[in-house]
Order: C-alpha cells, then sequence, then structure tokens
C-alpha cells in the first residue's frame, strides 16, 4: 500500500489516489453528470465525497464544473453541503465535498410514500434557509428537486449539486439543463432566472414529499413542460384528500406560472407553509372535514376536455360567421352599421347638404334604415343631398321611411369617392 | 405459520365502487383477529350504504372512521381490549382510486413497470408499532389518497406479511406477471420462502385495459355538455338573425 501513495496509481481493483491527495473508495453514485465517490483525503484524514467528471466529457462541460464548484463554494450554511476543494488529475476533473451520510429526500418518498405535513414542513424550512442562503450570496441554484436534498441520520437536510446554478446576474442561456419534471416554466420560457425560481423548485419538493408523487407526472419531456405551461398548477387535492386548504393554496402560490405571483424568498414560503403544516404534529388528533373531491355517483362538474373544448370553439366560430354573415346579406348597399333601436326614437339626423352615400350611411346609422332616393332638382355639387323627407329632427318610427332628393352624378351611392 | 390468522381482507363491487380492502389484526390472543374481521366488516358496511351523493373520498374516510366504532364496540363485547388493526382501504369508480389507510398495511401503484408506495405506514420507531390504528379511542385520522388510473395499472394491497420481507422492487417484478391470480400467489410464496412467518395477504386489482362504463359516462356527460354550449350558443345567434330580421329593410 505504501508504494501506491506516490503518485497516481490505478491498479486493477485497487483504489486510485486523486491529486495525489483523495483515495477513491467506493462509488456511490453514477449519472449523466459523472461519478460520485465516497473517498479518503488523506492530507486532512477525513472522508469526503468526491465528483468525478470522465475524460470523455466535452469543454462547455468542465467549464460548467468548474463553475459548479466555485458557486456552491460561495454558499456557506449548514444546510448546504460544503465544496472543500476543485481540481484536475490527468484527464478527469473533480469536486471534493462534504461526505453526507444519509439518503436523498427521493428515495425516502420511494421507502416511505408520502410524509406527514409537520415532516415536511421541518425538511421545506431547512432547505429555505439553505435557499436564501445562496439567494443572498448571488446563486440561484435552478435544480432544486428531492435527488438533490440529502438527509443526514440526524435529520439535517442538505442542499446539493449546484450543477447548473448560476449567478444572479448571469442572462440565462435557454439551455434545458436540469430535469423536465422539475424545471421552472420561466426557465422553459427563457425568462429571467432569479431567487423565485428556487421557490418553485422548493413547491414541487413540499408537493413532492406530502403526496409521494411528483407534481408532474407525464411520461414524455414534451408533456412535462406543456402540463406546467398550460392550466393552473397542480393541486395537492388532486392527490391527497383531508389536507388543510390552506396548505393547498400555499403551495399552490409557490407553483404559480407567473414568477411574480409566487413567494418572493423561499423563506416566505416555508414560514407560511410551517405555520399550517405544524398544526398536523398529532397524529391522532380530531379528524378534520375530509374535503369532497371528486364525487363519485353524484352530480360533479364534468372535466372540461379536450372534446368540449373543441366543439364549444367550434359553436362559437359558427356562431360569429352567422353573425356576420346575417349582417351582410340584409344590411344596405355599402353599409353595415347595426341598427340602433335607441337611436330610432329620437330625431332624424340633418343629411342635406351631404353626399348621398354618406346621408345613407348617417342615417342608417342613426337606426332609420329605410331611405329611398332619386334625383331630384336644387343647389349643389353632384351627389349632393339637397332635401330630406320628412324633414331633420322628425321623431321617425323603425321602419318609417326618409326619401332624399340630390343631385345626379356618378356612382353616387358608392362609399369613399 | 401460525394458526390463527389475524388478517382479513375484501375485494366487493358495488355500484358506488369497487372496494377492496386489507386488514392485519393486532392485539394478543384472538383478540387481532376479531378486531380485523370487525373492522372489515363495518367498512364495506359504511361504505355501500353511504348516500349515494356522497364524495366516494368522504364516504371513504367515514367509513374508516366507522369501523374504528365497530372494532372499539367488538373489543368490548369479547372483553378483548385492546385489539386493534391495521386498514388499508381502496375504492375505485372509474378511474379514480381513492385509497386510505391507518397503520403498516399499504398499497402499492405499479404503472410501467414501477413500483410507487402510495400511502405512508403510520409505524413507530419501533419494529410494527404503530401510531394509527383502527380500535383507537382516541379516534382516528386515515390518510386518504388520490389516483388516476391509467389503463394497465396495477393496485396491490397488502400486510406488512410481504414488505417486511420482499423488498419494493421484487414486488414490482412479480407484479407484472400477465395473470393477475398467478401474481397474487406468487407474491405470497415470495414473502414465505424469505422467511415470513406472519400472515401475509395481499389483494391485487388491475386497472382495464380499456374504456370501462364508467369513462363512457363520464365521456356522456361531457357530449350533452357540449350539446348544451351549442345550443346556448346557437340560441343567441338566432336572436341576433331574428332582431335584426326584425328591421324591415329597403329594397
Amino acid at each position: 500500500m505504501a508504494s501506491e501513495k506516490s503518485g497516481q496509481i490505478r491498479a486493477p481493483g485497487g483504489a486510485r489516489l486523486l491529486a495525489t491527495r483523495y483515495r477513491l473508495i467506493e462509488r456511490i453514485d453514477e449519472g449523466g453528470a459523472g461519478e460520485v465517490w465516497r473517498a479518503r483525503d488523506e492530507k486532512l484524514d477525513r472522508n469526503v465525497a468526491i465528483k468525478l467528471l470522465g475524460a470523455d466529457a466535452d469543454d462547455a462541460f468542465r467549464a460548467r464544473f468548474a463553475d459548479e464548484a466555485r458557486r456552491a463554494a460561495a454558499v456557506v450554511h449548514p444546510n448546504v453541503v460544503t465544496v472543500f476543494d476543485e481540481g484536475r488529475d490527468g484527464a478527469d476533473a473533480f469536486m471534493v465535498m462534504e461526505l453526507v451520510p444519509g439518503k436523498t429526500l427521493r428515495e425516502i418518498v420511494a421507502e416511505r410514500g408520502p410524509l406527514p405535513p409537520h415532516e415536511v414542513s421541518r425538511l421545506i424550512r431547512q432547505v429555505a434557509g439553505a435557499l436564501d442562503a445562496a439567494h443572498a450570496a448571488g446563486v440561484i441554484h435552478c435544480d432544486v428537486k428531492p435527488a438533490n436534498v440529502i438527509v443526514d441520520p440526524e435529520g439535517v437536510a442538505k442542499l446539493t449539486d449546484f450543477g447548473i446554478a448560476r449567478a444572479a446576474r448571469d442572462r440565462d442561456e435557454q439551455e434545458l439543463l436540469g430535469t423536465a419534471r422539475y424545471i421552472a416554466p420561466e426557465r422553459v420560457e427563457g425568462g429571467p432566472v432569479t431567487a423565485r425560481t428556487d421557490v418553485y423548485g422548493l413547491g414541487l419538493v413540499a408537493y413532492e414529499l406530502l403526496t409521494g408523487r411528483p407534481a408532474f407526472d407525464g411520461a414524455t419531456s414534451e408533456e412535462l413542460v406543456r402540463e406546467r405551461l398550460v392550466g393552473p398548477p397542480p393541486s395537492l387535492r388532486h392527490a391527497r384528500v383531508g389536507l388543510d386548504d390552506r396548505l393547498d393554496a400555499i403551495v399552490g402560490r409557490a407553483l404559480a406560472t407567473d414568477p411574480d405571483r409566487r413567494y418572493s424568498s423561499a423563506g416566505a414560503f416555508a414560514r407560511a407553509f410551517s405555520e399550517i403544516a405544524d398544526r398536523d404534529t398529532d397524529p391522532t388528533s380530531t379528524l378534520p372535514r375530509v374535503g369532497g373531491l371528486r364525487p363519485g355517483r353524484g352530480w360533479a362538474p364534468p372535466r372540461f376536455d379536450s372534446s368540449v373544448a373543441i366543439l364549444a370553439v367550434l359553436a362559437v366560430l359558427l356562431a360569429l360567421f352567422l353573425f356576420f354573415s346575417s349582417f351582410q346579406n340584409r344590411a344596405l348597399p355599402g353599409a353595415n352599421a347595426t341598427p340602433a333601436p335607441s337611436a330610432a326614437a329620437a330625431g332624424t339626423p340633418n343629411v342635406v347638404g351631404k353626399k348621398l352615400s354618406d346621408a345613407i350611411s348617417s342615417l342608417q346609422a342613426a337606426g332609420f334604415p329605410i331611405i329611398e332616393w332619386a334625383p331630384g332638382e336644387g343647389q349643389g355639387g353632384q351627389c349632393a343631398v339637397v332635401r330630406q323627407d320628412p324633414p331633420a329632427g322628425t321623431t321617425l318610427a323603425r321602419n318609417g321611411k326618409t326619401t332624399l332628393s340630390y343631385i345626379a352624378g356618378k356612382d353616387c351611392t358608392k362609399k369613399g369617392d | 405459520m401460525r394458526e390463527n390468522n389475524e388478517d382479513r381482507y375484501l375485494v366487493r363491487e358495488g355500484r358506488k365502487a369497487t372496494l377492496l380492502a386489507v386488514a392485519d389484526g393486532v392485539g394478543g390472543e384472538a383478540g387481532g383477529e376479531t378486531a380485523s374481521a370487525a373492522a372489515i366488516d363495518a367498512l364495506a358496511v359504511g361504505f355501500f350504504n353511504a348516500s349515494s351523493g356522497q364524495p366516494v373520498a368522504d364516504a371513504l374516510a367515514a367509513a374508516i372512521r366507522g369501523a374504528n366504532d365497530a372494532v372499539l364496540g367488538a373489543a368490548g363485547e369479547s372483553g378483548q381490549k385492546g385489539a386493534a388493526s391495521t386498514l388499508v382501504a381502496a375504492a375505485i369508480d372509474g378511474t379514480s382510486a381513492f385509497i386510505g389507510n391507518l397503520g403498516d398495511s399499504r398499497a402499492y401503484l405499479l404503472r410501467d413497470g414501477e413500483i410507487r408506495m402510495v400511502t405512508a405506514d403510520h409505524s413507530g420507531d419501533y419494529q410494527s408499532s404503530i401510531t394509527r390504528f383502527v380500535g383507537d379511542p382516541r379516534g382516528v385520522q386515515p390518510d386518504v389518497f388520490v389516483e388516476t388510473l391509467r389503463p394497465g395499472d396495477r393496485l396491490l394491497l397488502c400486510s406488512d406479511g410481504l414488505t417486511r420481507h420482499v423488498p419494493d422492487a421484487d414486488i414490482a417484478s412479480t407484479v407484472r406477471r400477465k395473470d393477475l391470480g398467478a401474481a397474487a400467489s406468487a407474491l405470497v410464496d415470495l414473502a414465505k420462502s424469505r422467511g415470513g412467518e406472519d400472515n401475509i395477504t395481499v389483494v391485487l386489482y388491475a386497472a382495464r385495459r380499456t374504456f370501462g362504463l364508467a369513462d363512457v359516462r363520464r365521456n356522456f356527460v361531457n357530449l350533452i355538455l357540449a350539446l348544451l354550449v351549442a345550443l346556448v350558443v346557437g340560441g343567441t345567434i338566432a336572436a341576433l338573425i331574428f332582431a335584426s330580421g326584425a328591421y324591415p329593410i329597403a329594397r
């Protein structure tokens, strides 16, 4: 063993030493982003976790990896997995982190199913503390999800994986990094990423812990993205009956599609959540009224599914078509003003001196659609109306007729000349 | 194997919904058996006698509360104080499944080859201690979860005799078997072969692969709604046409 200390040795089955300091012991996790190892820091004589990025990772990935280390190192908080070191070993990049024994929230939910509200509250408060600290340091995590929170045996929750975190001032590069299941709507739409982006992520975590399943459960990325952009945020009531309605409203606000409608900070969300959830500490307290969700045989508002929507849209289109076509068929030439019945009770407008086409229009607009016109004699230019019968100001019934005389001309009933 | 089986189960189709349940009696001597039997009976009676207008989730929660009273009563009558039972029950109405539980009997949803625990155990820090159960003089607060079933989904209710010995992944691969009955007995055999000595009870339900009557009914309601919308809109159009036509027109 002593000989291994002197360099980078990767004996078959033997433990590799990174940067002459960190001995890899056991692979804990493997994913698209590389591998995570339990390792021993031989200089400080302590166990650490090492995230290792293989030689086959592209440059963009490597750059992000270095970024991640810097961002995470900027956040010092008891509920954040501490980053100790970052470096290279040959072609591999690595990051040294605090080793947190325990399980991720994802593993805990898989094992235990939905958690009681007071337990969710305790976890959410801790992660909110970590997020508020990150935001204060100018770092947005951007990938808050159950798999990125580790809970140690003492129940301390620690946020990890700042892999796609960005500085608050960075522009979103419009890259859809992260899982579609947990992505915030503004990131899908390329909007600015703020502290409220992480509030959304924390809302999703709360939803999943309370119900035992992700808030969005579409099978494909497209479905997942559509679900969150269209329609209201997911309601807890669709997954778990009997929770306090206020809890549903609070999580719903954290999950608002519009960031401006969410809580302004993770802490604000956690406080609102805890205030209600912590009342649930006694598991055998008196039974609250169970809210009715989807009634069985009783009448329920049917879900407004796509077939209804399509039929309704068709009906409306048909209505509009008929509505407009009816006027085109029945209105007078060159006019499509709607007759106003109320105006018909008032007197007729004065149209003497106007051009015939304008005179017809204004009479129709005033609610007197029945007009006869004939060339007559008088003073005026071509098409000018010289006489109006009955005269202007007469109170005329709707079906009363107005007769106009005008100076003969070319195309006098045509508009726009 | 123990001589007395303290587990009880229920599978009953009714007009309101299909009701499935598993109860695992706790408490010495014959107490556990009495408790689980009383819980299942009272659950069924309470659920199917609920008024037809009551939402299924409410009816289920109320029936579980009723089961609690029944177990307390039965324990009092037979002088077996402290007899109690776990209870997990699923009421399935079309594609909606409402699942309530007390104690450590569980419900799992199996979808696309993956397994997910639907219920949360109400268990204490010590093995096999439970914090919520039927037969609790303080009253009960069942959790009720809602799942929307998809074609091909399977719902598993089971006592802790299964889950204590068979990890979730093995449950998932066993339940995947095509034949429902074979899958259920394979689960029990698996638990036994791994040293399960407690009672092992499983109820397995397969969601319809095609549209059922309930879906047709739901779609029918949608169709009626669509026709109503069309009628209202059509009526408005007719009124407008009529109104505009009421004006005599110049010729």
